[in-house]
Parts: C-alpha cells; structure tokens; sequence
C-alpha cells in the first residue's frame, strides 16, 4: 500500500524527534559528567604549596649555623606574609634541635600562623628524636598534622613551651623555676628576677615601633619561651620578635653615626654594624633608650642572674648581635658576635648547671 | 603601739609571690599597682607600713623601683617615706636595693 505524502512526513516528523531526543539524552549524560567533574574539582582545592626547606641545625651560636637558620627563618616570613603564599615546611634534613635556635622557629611559625591562619603545611622530620620534639611542641598541629607522634623520651618529654602578652610571671614561669629541686635558692631567685626582666622588657620597649622585617606589621605583642631540664642542666630560652636592642638602647653621638652610615658601607660589600656592642652597651652600661635615670636595670638583673650560679652561661642574641657570658669555677668571661642577619628580636638563653639527682 | 597603727602588708599573701614590672601593661601584679594599693593611701595618711618581703619570691628591679622610687615620684618626700617604711626581710641587699632607689628617686616637678 502506497502511504500518502502525510503519513510519510508524520513518520519522519516521529523518526526527527526520537533522534533529537536521543542526542539530547547523550548531551545530558555528557553535560552531567562535566558537571560531576566540575564538582570533584570543587571539592579539591588547588593549592600551589611553595617549598621551604629546614636547616639540619636550630642553632644560633655559631656563625654558619646562625647564616643557614636565620636565612630559613627569613625565607618564610617572606614566603607566607610579604608575598602570601601557601608554604610547605621540609622538616626532612633537620637532624638535632637546640633551644635558642628552635624557640626562634617555634616563635616565627606561631607570629606566621596568627596573621594567616592555614597558610603553613609541613613535611615531617626524618630524625626520630626531632619528629617528636616538633610534635611535642604542638608545632606540627599548628600546621595541620592531626597525627600523634608518641614519644617517652626525656629529651622530648623535658621541653615546656611558654608564651604570654604581659609579664604574668605568677602563672607558669615562677612556680616552674622556684620548684626546680635541683638548684640552689639563690640560684632560682637569680633566675627569676632575670626572666621576669627579659619580659619585662618585651612590655616596655620591644613593640613600640613596627618590626623593620618588612612585612609592615604594626600592633604586635607577645613573647615566647622554653624551659628545658636536662640531668645536668637547666635552660631557660625566651624571646621576643619585636624592635631588638640595638634598636631601643640610646647611641652615643659616633655611634649613631655609625649606624646611620650603615646602609651606604654595606652597599660597598662591607659589613660594619655596630649591634654586638650596642647589646654590650645595654647590658654593662645600664643603657636604656628613655634616658631617665630609674630606668635601664633590666639587663643588670639579667646579668645578676648568672654570678649567682656556680657554673652557666647566658647568651643574648639581638637583631645581628650577640652579647655571651660565661662562669665557670667562679670566674666570668664575656665575648660579643656580629652575625649577617638579622633575627628583629631578641632572645635570652640561660644555662645552668644542676645538682645531681639524689636516688 | 606601733603594731595597733602600722599597716601590714605581707608581700605573699597580700598582694604575689611572683610581682614584676612597672604598669598594667606588665601583668596585674606591677610596681604601680602595689604601690597604689599598698604604700599612697596608707603613708599619705602619716601611717607606719610594714612591708614583708621575705614571702614574695623574687623582685625585679623594674618592680622595686616602680613601687618604692615612684612613692617619691608620686609627691611623698624622701624624710616621710623612709621614716614610715619598715621593710621586714632577712636578704640585706634587698633591703638595701630599695633604700637606693628611694634615695635615687626624684620628685616630679
């Protein structure tokens, strides 16, 4: 039977609309699978982690050690607050944590961390002993590691971190020094009227001005600390990440001559800054920026602390300075370093012999 | 006599075992704050203050020199203020590292 010109276009009109509604259904598997991939990738944020590999040493004493950690140090407040990127931490090569070296990192990392939640990852150390400190110190937390590292180590176990705005001394420190059984008393009061006047001194003057590190920061506060017993020593680190002595203590005339030529001598490729005698100046002249007469003790007392002991030293790392005092079968040695870098703060290491455990 | 019209402060009990610093911005218990509560209102008045040193801990300069020398700074001269403060302590140098900054300090003009 011959279909009529009707029939014929009705049944092309049914074949045109099954194929369109074919395509369309495949178009929306397509489309639904792109969305599904659009989704996925929603999901997964794309961060662009720029890396920042650790030193082996947190030490500050020596030179090279000083270059390697402060230069690391410097790299990732340039990294995470001047150009805001997304760091990654190599804690891989560090091999062996000093007090003063490792409160200077732990004090950066939480400064970096207050002003840009998130903005730190971290790789693990490879070093056993380091894993655990930096897990014990809340460090790898702080940077989003939800793990536990166990440790039951004493020289893991042994570190206490500190940190404050003002100098409550009444609720950790005191208590922690005066109880320290392994110290004669007036050794524990030399100690703590010295720690009480380095944070003393961190309320007073350290954040009276920005910090000059460049990332324009104003406001700051705060200082940090670590009490650390060991069987023949106790050590007591703090620091502050604000001005630095060398920029608070008043100059004489050449000095600040000096000082302010500084710019133009290093422009030459020479490095003539004044910072270790400008912490000497503070600590053995009593020198204080105000100029007033009753002010200006606080180093005296930090200096105190240490003849009271029969046997430790005491090192004061300021900006590129370092003053270093020593005693040893009751005779006192002092010496004074000047460093490449710059650490914009200052921080106190105390050491001190302790008596031997009674079993 | 002296004990019914002194007024005693026991450093440890009173105020910390732990004072430090000049101000408020140095923590709670600072040189001013002792010195407001426990030295003006009671040496200003002509009254005797009996200071117990020996239950406090360990007293920064930057303490000590806010709380005695900043009682001559805050107008009571030194002839008053060393007549009406007792300092009660075992640690001569202590003792003496106060009587210093009272007689360093300067009135404010």
């Amino acid at each position: 039977m011959k279909r009529t010109p009707q029939q014929i276009s009705r049944r092309a009109a049914l074949r045109f609309r099954r194929l369109q509604r074919r395509t369309w259904r495949q178009g929306r598997s397509k489309r639904r699978r792109l969305r599904l991939a659009e989704d996925k990738s929603a999901l997964r944020p794309i961060v662009e982690l720029t890396a920042c590999v650790a030193p082996e040493f947190f030490a500050m004493y020596q030179h090279e050690s000083h270059k390697r950690l402060v230069g690391f140090v410097r790299k990732l407040v340039r990294l995470a607050l001047i150009e805001k990127r997304t760091v990654e931490i190599d804690f891989r090569p560090v091999k062996k944590l000093y007090p003063d070296g490792t409160l200077l990192v732990f004090a950066e990392i939480k400064r970096i961390l207050a002003r840009r939640p998130g903005c730190l990852r971290m790789i693990r150390a490879a070093t056993p002993l380091v894993d655990q400190t930096l897990c014990h110190l809340g460090l790898y937390k702080a940077m989003g590691y939800l793990g536990e590292v166990p440790s039951d180590h004493d020289d893991v176990l042994h570190w206490k971190p500190l940190s404050g705005i003002c100098a409550d001394i009444e609720q950790e420190i005191g208590p922690l020094i005066e109880n320290q059984g392994r110290m004669p008393e007036k050794t524990r009061k030399g100690l703590l009227r010295g720690v009480g006047e380095a944070i003393v001194n961190v309320t007073q003057h350290a954040y009276d001005d920005p910090r000059e590190d460049g990332t324009g920061i104003a406001g700051e506060a705060g200082w940090w600390a670590f009490i650390r017993e060991e069987s023949d020593q106790l050590i007591v680190v703090s620091c502050d990440l604000g001005l630095g002595v060398p920029a608070t203590v008043w100059k004489r005339r050449w000095e600040a001559v000096l000082t302010f030529l500084e710019p133009l001598t290093r422009a030459v490729g020479r490095q003539n800054h004044q910072d270790g005698r400008l912490i000497r100046a503070a600590v053995e002249e009593s020198r204080s920026r105000t100029r007033l007469e009753n002010r200006g003790n606080g180093f005296r007392d930090i200096m105190d602390s240490l003849p009271r002991a029969d046997e430790g030293e005491l090192r004061i790392f300021s900006n590129r300075g370092c003053y270093y005092s020593a005693v040893e079968n009751g005779h006192q040695r002092h010496d004074m370093r000047n460093y490449k870098h710059s650490i914009f703060g200052t921080l106190i290491a105390w050491q001190l012999k302790l008596q031997k455990e009674t079993t | 006599m002296t004990a019914m019209t002194a007024h005693v402060v026991d450093m440890g009990k009173d105020f910390s075992r732990y004072p430090a610093g000049r101000t408020d911005k140095d923590g709670k218990f600072n040189g001013t704050a002792f010195r407001n509560a426990h030295l003006i209102p009671f040496v200003k008045s002509g009254k005797k203050v009996v200071v117990m040193l020996d239950t406090g801990f360990a007293y920064g300069s930057s303490f000590l020199e806010e709380a005695f020398g900043g009682l001559i700074r805050s107008g009571v001269d030194k002839k008053t203020a060393t007549s009406l403060l007792e300092l009660n302590t075992n640690d001569s140098a202590l003792r003496e590292e106060i009587t210093r900054y009272l007689e360093a300090a300067k009135p404010v003009a």
